[in-house]
């Protein structure tokens, strides 16, 4: 990154501050698009399709930008062009059982996270975290948006990710800092996104831990939801122990590894609201590895253990997490 | 990744995945150079609608996001430049602010942030647009000396010096201003 004088100076910090508050103020998380329209089951590759064609172009420049809706919605307000992008997938509607991450990668939700650890699921470790608790409950919101036009957050994976990140676990110093784009497999249906989190620090990222985005549902038009961290990676700090499990015992022993010796770890129970259900801490030994007891209190449902080390309680140098589910 | 995800099988960039992708931070980068949302917004559209024209001519996403920010500073530019009634900025610092500082608690801290952030914002319209572009494009939008560079068409060392400048020159004014 750029480093105008050798020494960090106190208006970089204010600078950057100032910037990130001023933009996100006048261009919220939630501002959608203009033009785009949503609508119920159209694939997301014409919903929010690219209408421009060369023939177009005069008068797409005079309306602005050319957005089309295609389908159930019947037109729209701005010109709408013969589509360029790529053919339209039909709509899956059976119950979800998986999505891929790549060639020997695999992250299982909807129906499997629902049943939480159903034989057959190949990695544990993924829990629908938030913002939605089941699959049922996926259906019942798309089902509420039917004739909503609007676009919304739950469609974009970086919104997802920092909300949780802000909302939910209160660390409003981290946000998505890589975002591969929308999916990271072209169009398919079903697709998962890793996406680096952490901050900015005189301009330079630091990544302070990672977190796996999934649809819940096979299609594009299933909103994002938070499933863990990205377990196909070997993070220096992690969660070693306990494993996911259906019913979390009370205390639970958090184990992990990867922090400063003698660093303190914060380790907190979190409920999808946002609530604190417990929280301890452990002291990192000579060899980074470190342990607490967590006496959580939770509703019944899935919750998040967070265990963070450095920094701020807002803006940890190190995170990572884990779902559990209180039986 | 992202070139995965922002282009066709058939090697083509999809706009409408770079759309989705990029509008929000476009805007945003547009917002600190323009100051005006509706304007900001219209900046980014006839970015895409420029981008539109030429991917057959970009080879992957990546130039394509290049290309939009490009497109978003020299547009930005161009409307500063065309915009007939200059602002007046606040150059000021708030009568109470001070004071506000040496009694605030709690939520009067989020006031005193908040107006500490517009006095930065308002001596960052005051630099000359070189360094406003150089700083928006280093501490918001977080890119290397060397995209500076390739987005600004300067040298890597034109830069570094802009950049000082500038920060120099916000020390400066919020001095002068404290």
């Amino acid at each position: 990154m750029t480093v105008p004088t050798e020494q960090h100076r106190p208006i970089e910090d204010h600078l950057e501050a100032a910037l990130r508050d001023t933009a996100m103020r006048n261009v919220p998380d939630d501002a959608a698009p203009p033009g785009i329209r949503e609508a119920e089951v159209v694939p997301i590759s014409s919903r929010r399709g690219w209408r421009v064609a060369a023939a177009g172009l005069a008068a797409a420049a005079v309306a602005g930008i050319a957005f089309g809706v295609a389908g159930a919605t019947g037109g729209t307000d701005r010109a709408t062009l013969p589509a360029t992008g790529p053919t339209p997938k039909p709509v899956l509607t059976e119950q979800p059982t998986s999505v891929h991450t790549g060639a020997n990668d695999r992250v299982v939700v909807g129906e499997f996270c629902d049943n939480f650890v159903p034989s057959g699921c190949s990695d544990h470790r993924n829990a629908p975290l938030w913002p939605f608790s089941s699959y049922t409950e996926v259906q019942a919101w798309r089902a509420q948006r039917r004739n909503e036009t609007r676009s919304a957050w739950q469609y974009d994976a970086r919104q997802v990710g920092d909300r949780y990140l802000h909302r939910v676990l209160g660390l409003r110093g981290l946000s998505v800092l890589s975002y591969p784009g929308y999916p990271i497999h072209g169009r398919e249906p079903a697709a998962v996104m890793a996406v680096d989190v952490g901050y900015r620090e005189n301009g330079t990222p630091h990544a302070s831990g990672d977190l796996l985005l999934a649809r819940y549902g096979e299609g594009a038009d299933y909103p994002w939801e938070v499933v863990g961290p990205v377990r196909s990676r070997t993070p220096a700090f992690a969660i070693t122990a306990p494993a996911v499990t259906v019913n979390a015992a009370d205390p639970v022993q958090v184990s992990g590894r990867g922090a400063p010796a003698g660093a303190t770890v914060h380790v907190t129970a979190i409920t999808a609201t946002g609530t604190v259900a417990g929280r301890d801490t452990g002291i990192a030994d000579s060899s980074g590895h470190w342990s607490a007891p967590l006496d959580w209190n939770a509703a019944p449902g899935i919750f998040a253990v967070v265990a963070t080390s450095g920094g701020t309680p807002a803006r940890p140098a190190h995170f990572d997490l884990l779902g559990l589910r209180a039986g | 990744m992202a070139d995965a995800g922002e282009a066709r099988l058939d090697g083509t960039i999809d706009v409408a995945a770079l759309y989705d992708a990029h509008w929000h931070a476009m805007v945003r980068l547009a917002v600190l150079l323009v100051d005006d949302r509706a304007e900001a917004e219209d900046v980014v559209q006839d970015a895409f609608l420029a981008l539109q024209r030429r991917t057959r001519h970009l080879r992957h996403a990546a130039a394509a996001v290049s290309y939009l920010r490009t497109s978003v500073v020299n547009g930005a530019r161009s409307r500063l430049r065309h915009r007939l009634v200059a602002r007046r900025h606040l150059t000021q610092r708030s009568p109470h602010l001070a004071e506000l500082e040496q009694t605030a608690h709690g939520a009067d801290h989020d006031v005193i942030v908040a107006a500490q952030h517009a006095e930065m914002i308002a001596a960052l319209r005051e630099l000359p647009r070189r360094q406003r572009e150089v700083l928006v494009l280093r501490y918001w939008s977080g890119l290397s000396e060397a995209e500076i560079a390739a987005t600004l068409g300067v040298s890597k060392g034109t830069v570094k010096s802009t950049a000082s400048r500038g920060l120099d020159a916000l020390e400066q004014k919020l001095g002068d201003l404290s």
